[in-house]
């Protein structure tokens, strides 16, 4: 039984709905046409734009350099994330909310200045690979999510949990893997994909760091659309948002969804 | 189990206050031992520091004879039972109670064997495969209980374990710590806030106040005579009475009113009696009667409590009675000689 305000409420959501999934489903749309640029109406369908995305080396060498950067800058940025939070919730030390706000801190600087930063300093200065620089800066951009969502996930573990475990005669490194670890396993998974996810699409600071031999996959699909406007940049997003789909779906068939938002 | 001695321990976190100030007790073996006292008064520093929590500033904390004071919590072998139950929410009961056992590195088939025996010995042998989440909190409680038992520890140390449950449960839940602890022979430190749940299941109970031991004494004792002001207070002593002029050893003159004890005076300065053993009685000329008027009184259900107005001062009484006296009444208190208590702190 809806009510006028029910009703007036639920037309108003399916409005944002429909906002909100257009461009979404025009791209899948635009993808398929036969058009050699992405316009609408439709023409015909064919799959050719999902072909060319293999013919085009640099999406594909991208795909595989911003998997590599992701997966690398978000088990880092996991590592020291996790390792800080457990020190910031735990210890006795002064000052947490100070150290707090400096994990917290990349988030305040703008993303293109991180990016031009980590250019003068790392490429210029210090003549390293820009590979290394992209690790550094997608580092960044990771750390304060594992901060939030880990400290969350920390804040909700009753303390006296560990010294249960500590009594019952398992020593403090050894509660840290067998009784920290898998209960906030939740929150590390959740800031993995959050992390991942940012680190896949970022441009901003990827822009400052490529060159002839690494190009990430973003910066791939700007390069390409310089150039040519055809539907193979609707292609490859569909492929991308598929691929995130997959992720999604799997992360959620091994440990559920509900736990990824804190619920049980 | 053994016997845990503790030696002039003293604890300050920001290395000014003193939270605990150079307290020393010895718990016998087998003994179940309260601590009570109100909030921040050091009792649950105390247990901390004893199970290895908490590092003392000074002092010693000596079991059977042998100094711990240095070894880390995970070796002092205890058990301890947390307000809070604490159990590891991403484990089963089973492997709750199997955790501190496995870091013991012993056989499997030996570990399953005493699970079972403790989760049948505390009623949890249907629940095993259970998690936490899925438990009433006094399930939890009792699978707190037998994780801390399983690893037969030397100490089982338990911090306001019952505060989390409702007033039923905790009854039944105090006797059946009462229960296993003298089945399995425990030397216990049990720390409350709570009077009446300490003085039911003790053997002695160590009151404390402000980081010091007001009284170490058996619940009778304690209850029956109450060593300082603090502790009668704590304990429900309302009326206190001041010692204004020693006739002989056991006798005072307050306010031209001559008062009889059974103990002797010494250097003390205040009487109490508890409102209930004050009597309201016929005859004005007995020993350690005075007159007073009633100012106020209050239902109690099993009895009126009234506040009586005399020359020394408020005095409370409680009486057994089916309608209430009215206020105004000019009434004759009787204080029993052998229920006005000196105090002598």
């Amino acid at each position: 039984m809806l009510t006028s305000k029910n009703k007036v409420l639920t037309c108003i959501a399916i409005i944002f709905l429909i906002l909100l999934m257009l461009p979404l489903v025009l791209v899948v749309v635009t993808s398929f046409n036969t058009a050699n640029s992405i316009s609408l109406p439709i023409q015909g369908f064919t799959l050719n734009w999902y072909k060319n995305i293999l013919s085009q080396p640099d999406f594909i060498d991208g795909f595989i350099a911003s998997l590599e950067v992701a997966i690398i800058a978000s088990l880092l940025a996991l590592v020291v994330g996790v390792l800080a939070v457990y020190g910031l919730t735990r210890s006795n030390i002064h000052h947490t909310s100070a150290f707090q706000s400096f994990f917290l801190s990349p988030t305040l600087i703008p993303e293109i200045v991180i990016g031009f930063a980590l250019y003068q300093s790392v490429i210029v200065g210090l003549h390293l690979p820009v590979f290394i620089g992209l690790i550094i800066g997608h580092f960044l951009l990771c750390l304060p999510y594992v901060i939030r969502l880990v400290t969350a996930g920390m804040l909700m573990l009753d303390r006296h949990i560990e010294e249960a475990a500590w009594i019952s005669g398992c020593s403090a490194k050894k509660t840290f893997f067998l009784v920290v670890l898998p209960n906030i396993k939740a929150s590390i998974i959740a800031a993995f994909m959050m992390c991942f996810i940012n680190s896949f699409n970022n441009i901003p600071i990827s822009l400052f760091m490529n060159g002839p031999e690494l190009t990430l996959l973003p910066q791939a699909i700007m390069n390409y659309l310089q150039n040519n406007y055809d539907p193979t940049v609707s292609a490859i997003s569909v492929v991308l948002m598929v691929f995130t789909g997959v992720l999604m779906i799997l992360v959620e068939k091994f440990i559920g969804v509900n736990e990824l938002t804190g619920g049980k | 189990m053994a016997e845990l001695e503790v030696k002039q321990l003293s604890k300050s976190f920001d290395g000014k206050a003193k939270v605990l100030k150079d307290i020393s007790f010895t718990i016998k073996d087998g003994e179940f031992v309260s601590i009570l006292g109100s909030s921040g008064c050091g009792k649950t520093t105390t247990l901390r520091i004893i199970a290895g929590l908490l590092d003392q500033t000074s002092g010693q904390v000596i079991i059977d004879g042998q100094d711990i004071s240095k070894v880390p919590v995970h070796k002092r072998n205890f058990g301890m039972v947390f307000q809070s139950y604490a159990l590891f929410p991403h484990l089963t009961v089973f492997q709750n109670v199997a955790f501190g056992l496995k870091m013991r590195k012993l056989a499997t088939n030996e570990i399953n064997e005493r699970v079972k025996e403790i989760l049948n010995l505390t009623g949890l042998g249907e629940l095993a495969q259970r998690y936490p989440a899925e438990l009433s909190g006094g399930q939890q409680q009792r699978v707190s209980l037998a994780r801390a038992l399983v690893t037969k520890p030397r100490l089982l140390l338990m911090d306001e374990p019952l505060s989390n449950l409702d007033a039923k449960l905790r009854v039944k839940m105090r006797e059946e710590i009462r229960r296993l602890q003298k089945q399995l022979k425990l030397t216990v430190v049990f720390v409350t806030h709570d009077q009446q749940e300490c003085f039911a299941i003790s053997d002695r109970v160590l009151i404390m106040n402000a980081g010091k031991i007001e009284q170490f004494d058996t619940p009778e004792n304690i209850f029956h005579h109450p060593k300082s002001k603090f502790v009668a207070n704590f304990i429900g002593y309302e009326n206190f009475i001041n010692i204004g002029e020693k006739v002989d050893e056991r006798t005072f003159k307050t306010n031209d009113l001559i008062l009889k004890t059974n103990e002797e005076l010494r250097q003390a300065e205040v009487t109490t009696i508890r409102p209930e053993n004050v009597q309201i009685v016929d005859e004005p000329d007995r020993e350690n009667t005075l007159r007073g008027e009633i100012i106020s009184s209050e239902y109690l259900g099993q009895s009126f409590s009234y506040l009586v107005r005399t020359v020394i001062g408020n005095i409370y009484v409680e009486e057994a009675r089916h309608a209430p006296r009215s206020e105004n009444d000019q009434i004759v208190l009787e204080l029993p000689v052998k229920h006005l208590h000196v105090l002598y702190r």
